[in-house]
């Protein structure tokens, strides 16, 4: 009995202790990754006791995107290789995964931004690519970034004009 | 690209002048300044003074237009004392030119008209970036220009500015076609996006050009509170009186697909607006010229959905949307008046989550298939057997894929654990070598879940009680916002948050009794699949009746938490749970601990709820605690609670309830009213 009582306070306590950090913020150890989502999504969280305060969401510790400051790569999604660089950053996972698929929304967005003639050539070009852009699970974003522009650039056929 | 023409057709197609100049404006405007601000004297230009006459006569600084491009609402005391009874929500010095421009707006219009025709070469304050025109008022305020060129005919030879470079360049990268609200669905992790949370999605013309949507490389526009402090009771008390300022920003939407639907695994709903061409181009004129100032931030009210709303009605004078609102302002309840006003929104899209993703790649696959999928995700070199065709191979790969991102998404993200990493480059170099693309995958929209079919946000009712015997009413109130015994449609199946619940109960000797209420309330069922082992929660804070040996019908405010786990073994409409609970009690009356008013009470508690019907909910629950150290020792106590309740009509219910606890059994019939 005693021993049921302890281990439902302990669990109890635990469980309520592993919800209070989900959303408890994370350090910021990730300056240097180009435009990756760490630091956006990770940024700063409050943690469970503003429950009371917070009946919505509309919190953000991070000012650089006010409208009215000047744009940098990272925001831009105008057609251009420093933009397609800020994108395939940003979305490295989605686009690791779509790379492997040969299709996918990250894809079709990336060949537009590149200003590609179709999204399916450029689909199955990057899939037979994938070893070369992710020889490993090392590699950073950043150089992520720079074979998929590579491969694009060196595939003429693809047409890919808004890397030039 | 969109031309200076293109610009100039939208912002401003009823006057002839007005186009002429908003060419020159289109190519640029803005920039963030603090000015000091100091009334632009009359001018000596009879033209100006003219202007401003005319604008009087036609008392435009009370239309409806002006009045919400400056966000202004009637004082608390009416309309004709303390100026006039206006007051602008907006609290940045920078978005007034008239020094009374907060509470007067006709003060400001006239001070609006005469800093347009102020010379170039003003001693305004600017940013290295910018140039003269760009601190101008003109290229501060486009959408007050379009607006007033519009009305009064203003002659743009009149005018000394002739560009706006940094407001054409805000136009040119946003592009916009078209606009889109979203609403990102409840997410009951982070405590402060649990009720959702909406923003805009400025649509570019240029991905409608090709005849493809590319929404990842569109603009997310968002109104959020810059938070300056880590420390929770000074980020709940600053939230909510106003002390944080409140800013629109924009990111490409990639950013907001990635976190709210990837990371945070949240569905997505988007509702596209019907915005004529002008309405979208003043819209965008709007956001630059409320970007250049801040609004206090209040949690409840002046919210993040609130102020979205509250730019769509810049553009649409014939609508009352923000007025409907009451605090506190849900996202939800936005998409409601959204959807309700006759014609706005054109269409709905829904953005599944990657969970809701991952359930629909799994979903129809064979036990040999789900094996695989098990396997390869612990064991990523798991052959896949030969007689499974290609097709089937890149189904499973790639919902393996799928469910390494679910639960090592952060990690993935972080860099922090790099076996995940690992076994995720496995799976995806597997999938590579068969040189074939992937079905796109199509999630159908769950109608019966969109936020705006649910019931209302707030809740009140009214009903008959049996205690012991005796007979009484019962009055109940909710601010927020969903039990999961409440009609289900348009709410997440299994959770349930409640935030300031009351019920009372009055009896025939005029005694009126709380019986129960609730602070905050959260659980969070989480359905144990082979893939998904979630714990599921539940947090309360409040008081509540107890009625056992220790305690007669006692009010004790309680604070009460459990851990457990979720089963749904056909569908989700059909779910039992167990967990294990800790209870914390404390009334003046209880014996508890060491004779003292406190009681803690910890064991298990389990239940049932079967949505029989969209309409009809059955939930049932038990709890039994032990009282460990109790004096004097007593045995412990149990609750037993069961509720059926019905949704009659849309925002009515019927509900019978009844529970029992050691010193008997009681019941009510309420009659819920959702609004």
């Amino acid at each position: 009995m005693r021993k049921y009582i302890t281990t439902t306070i302990a669990m109890s306590l635990l469980g309520l202790a592993a919800i209070s950090n989900v959303s408890v913020a994370k350090a910021d150890g990730y300056g240097t990754a180009g435009c990756g989502l760490g630091s956006i999504v990770f940024g700063n969280k409050p943690g469970i006791i503003q429950i009371l305060a917070a009946t919505t969401n509309g919190t953000s510790a991070n000012q650089t995107f006010a409208i009215t400051t000047g744009t940098s790569n990272c925001k831009d999604t105008a057609p251009s290789a420093a933009s397609a660089k800020a994108f395939i950053q940003a979305n490295r996972e989605a686009v690791a995964k779509d790379i492997a698929r040969g299709q996918g929304e990250t894809i079709a967005n990336l060949a537009t931004l590149a200003g590609c003639s179709s999204d399916k050539a450029v689909g199955a070009a990057l899939q037979k690519d994938f070893k070369q852009i992710f020889p490993s699970e090392k590699v950073s974003d950043v150089q992520v970034s720079d074979s998929v522009v590579g491969m694009l650039q060196a595939h003429p056929e693809l047409q890919c004009k808004s890397l030039s | 690209m969109p031309t200076l023409g293109h610009v100039v057709r939208t912002l401003c197609s009823l006057s002839l002048g007005a186009l002429v100049l908003l060419g020159a404006l289109a190519s640029g405007c803005g920039g963030e300044l603090a000015l000091n601000v100091v009334d632009p004297r009359p001018s000596s230009d009879h033209y100006v003074e003219a202007l401003v006459a005319r604008a009087r006569a036609k008392d435009l600084a009370h239309s409806i237009e002006w009045l919400r491009l400056g966000h202004y609402r009637q004082g608390l005391l009416g309309p004709g004392f303390l100026g006039g009874g206006y007051e602008s929500q907006a609290d940045g010095v920078a978005f007034f030119l008239s020094s009374r421009g907060k509470r007067d707006p006709q003060a400001e219009l006239d001070a609006t008209l005469r800093a347009f025709f102020l010379p170039l070469h003003g001693n305004e304050k600017r940013k290295p970036n910018q140039t003269l025109e760009d601190v101008h008022a003109i290229c501060r305020f486009p959408a007050r220009f379009s607006y007033l060129s519009r009305e009064l005919g203003i002659d743009p030879s009149k005018l000394e500015v002739q560009s706006c470079p940094a407001f054409q360049h805000f136009y040119e990268l946003l592009d916009p076609r078209s606009v889109t609200l979203v609403f990102s669905s409840y997410f009951l992790n982070n405590p402060a996006s649990a009720f959702g949370h909406t923003f805009l999605r400025i649509n570019k013309a240029n991905t409608f050009a090709i005849g493809k949507k590319r929404e990842l490389l569109d603009y997310g526009v968002d109104f959020s509170a810059d938070v300056d402090s880590q420390n929770a009771l000074i980020y709940a008390f600053k939230g909510l009186t106003g002390l944080f300022p409140g800013t629109f920003k924009q990111i490409p939407y990639y950013y907001k697909v990635r976190e709210y639907n990837d990371t945070e695994s949240r569905d997505l709903w988007e509702y596209d607006l019907a915005l004529s061409p002008e309405q979208v181009a003043l819209l965008v004129a709007h956001m630059w010229e409320v970007g250049n100032t801040y609004f206090d931030y209040y949690y409840l009210s002046e919210n993040c959905s609130y102020h979205i709303l509250s730019l769509v009605e810049v553009v649409t004078p014939e609508l009352d949307l923000t007025a409907p609102l009451s605090s506190p302002v849900l996202p939800t309840d936005t998409v409601k008046v959204l959807a309700r006003a006759r014609g706005l929104v054109r269409d709905v899209h829904y953005r599944p989550s990657l969970r809701t993703q991952f359930r629909a790649r799994v979903q129809g696959m064979s036990d040999e298939e789900l094996d695989l999928v098990d396997d390869l995700v612990y064991a990523p070199e798991t052959p896949l057997p030969s007689s499974v065709p290609d097709a089937r191979k890149i189904a499973v790969l790639d919902a393996a894929a799928d469910l390494v991102d679910v639960r090592f998404g952060e990690a993935l993200i972080m860099k922090s654990n790099s076996d995940a990493a690992k076994l995720k480059q496995r799976l995806l170099e597997r999938r590579a070598a068969i040189q074939l693309p992937s079905e796109p995958l199509e999630v159908p929209a769950p109608q019966d879940k969109a936020p705006e079919v649910g019931h209302g946000s707030h809740r009140a009712g009214i009903g008959a009680t049996a205690t012991h015997g005796t007979y009484g009413a019962t009055l109940d109130l909710r601010v927020n916002l969903h039990d999961l015994a409440d009609p289900a449609n348009g709410y997440p199946e299994l959770s349930a948050i409640e935030f300031f619940h009351v019920r009372l109960q009055m009896f025939p000797d005029a005694k009126v009794e709380a019986d129960d209420i609730a602070v905050f309330r959260v659980t969070s069922l989480n359905l144990q699949t082979r893939f998904d082992r979630k714990l599921s929660w539940k947090i309360d804070t409040g008081a509540t009746t107890l009625d056992d040996a220790a305690c007669t019908r006692c009010f004790a405010a309680h604070i009460g938490g459990g851990v457990g786990m979720t089963f749904a073994p056909w569908s989700d409409t059909f779910a039992f749970f167990v967990f294990s609970d800790l209870d914390t009690f404390y009334a003046p009356s209880l014996s508890g601990i060491d004779g003292s008013g406190a009681r803690v009470g910890v064991g298990p508690f389990g239940g049932l709820r079967w949505r029989l019907a969209p309409t009809l909910v059955f939930l049932g629950t038990g709890e039994y605690s032990f009282l460990p150290w109790q004096s004097p020792k007593g045995p412990g106590v149990y609750r037993a609670d069961a509720i059926v309740r019905w949704q009659f009509l849309r925002d009515v219910a019927l509900s019978l309830e009844g529970r029992a606890l050691p010193n008997g059994l009681e019941a009510q019939l309420m009659t819920f009213s959702y609004f």
